[in-house]
């Protein structure tokens, strides 16, 4: 810094420099006079935006939801949920419901298919039975059947 | 910042125009020498700094203490303000005229007219520097600001500060040589 000794002594004359007291004094008055806008909501204004109020309200939002849940005894939903014992018992309601669920199936199945194989075995059904059919063979005549007229027209076909 | 001043602000911050009106007499000083210096004629300096001190009076509610002195803030508003003025009004400046206008306040000091010549000489040089410059060495040098206070103010790191410092001292020891 020797260097520039010198040239920092000159600029330490400037410290004469000064303002002129009439304007100091009337400026000062001036300043103190003029109003400062929403002074009156200042106080309130400044512990709203505190960044401490910050804090304590997170603090104190954190602290009302632990509450909640740790010590309203009406609401005992979230403790009861994380029981051992309760989740075991719900586990067991489940597989009982899964098993009942089965049997009932397989018994709806197992008298579809009854019914489909006594369906299947039932000859009293008119369609199958096997005397119906066999009585219809024995009325059914061949020669009944024949048309005398055509009978009379092949004739005569082949006698020309 | 010192106790008693953060407590000024405190109080200032709730309304008390006497604290603020301490305050005021405490920096008005170095505030109006930055800005004189910087605009080069008093009556512009007068008015911006009438500008700066009421516009810190109306907004120091915003003012949160973040390690640096109050007067780091009132330099902020200052700056700017010359800034502002720049853009506005380009006037050429007569520092000589301004010189013997500011001068004859200070009755002893007319008489030193050695020191009259020493001011005006360097404030000639010191107005050839570029901004950053001018606002360094005023703040630095005539104002007493650490490097760290002068760093927060324009916005630039400590090392940064260091650096411009020893090439506007080189600069204005040049121009003054070379003015010689």
């Amino acid at each position: 810094m020797t260097i520039h000794e010198k040239t920092i002594n000159e600029l330490r004359k400037l410290r004469m420099v000064e303002p002129n007291r009439a304007f100091a004094l009337a400026s000062r008055q001036s300043i103190l006079e003029s109003p400062r806008p929403g002074l009156h909501y200042g106080g309130l204004f400044r512990f709203i935006t505190s960044p401490h109020l910050a804090y304590v309200g997170a603090t104190l939002v954190i602290f009302l939801v632990i509450s909640y849940f740790l010590f309203i005894p009406s609401k005992p939903v979230v403790s009861a949920a994380l029981s051992p014992e309760n989740i075991e018992n719900e586990l067991a309601a489940l597989s009982i419901n899964v098993q009942i669920r089965e049997v009932a199936y397989q018994q709806n199945a197992n008298v579809a298919i009854a019914s489909a194989l006594s369906e299947i075995e039932n000859t009293s059904v008119k369609h199958l039975n096997q005397t119906l059919l066999e009585s219809e063979k024995e009325t059914f005549d061949m020669k009944e059947s024949v048309n005398p007229e055509i009978e009379k027209m092949l004739d005569a076909v082949i006698s020309k | 910042m010192t106790k008693e001043e953060q407590e000024l602000v405190k109080k200032a911050q709730n309304g008390q125009k006497e604290a603020f009106g301490t305050l005021y007499d405490k920096h008005l000083p170095a505030i109006y020498r930055f800005i004189l210096l910087k605009v080069g004629n008093e009556p512009d300096a007068e008015d911006i700094c009438h500008q700066v001190f009421l516009n810190a009076w109306q907004n120091i509610e915003s003012y949160r203490f973040q390690g640096f002195p109050f007067s780091s803030w009132l330099y902020r508003i200052a700056r700017n303000a010359v800034i502002d003025h720049w853009r506005t009004r380009k006037t050429d400046v007569d520092i000589e005229l301004v010189s013997s206008t500011l001068l004859s306040d200070a009755p002893a000091l007319g008489e030193q007219l050695d020191d009259k010549l020493g001011i005006e000489r360097v404030w000639r040089a010191l107005k050839k520097l570029d901004d950053d410059h001018q606002s360094l060495l005023v703040m630095k040098f005539v104002n007493e600001l650490s490097n760290k206070e002068v760093a927060e103010i324009l916005g630039k790191s400590e090392g940064a500060v260091r650096v411009t410092q020893h090439r506007a001292l080189k600069q204005l020891k040049k121009i003054l040589e070379e003015e010689k």
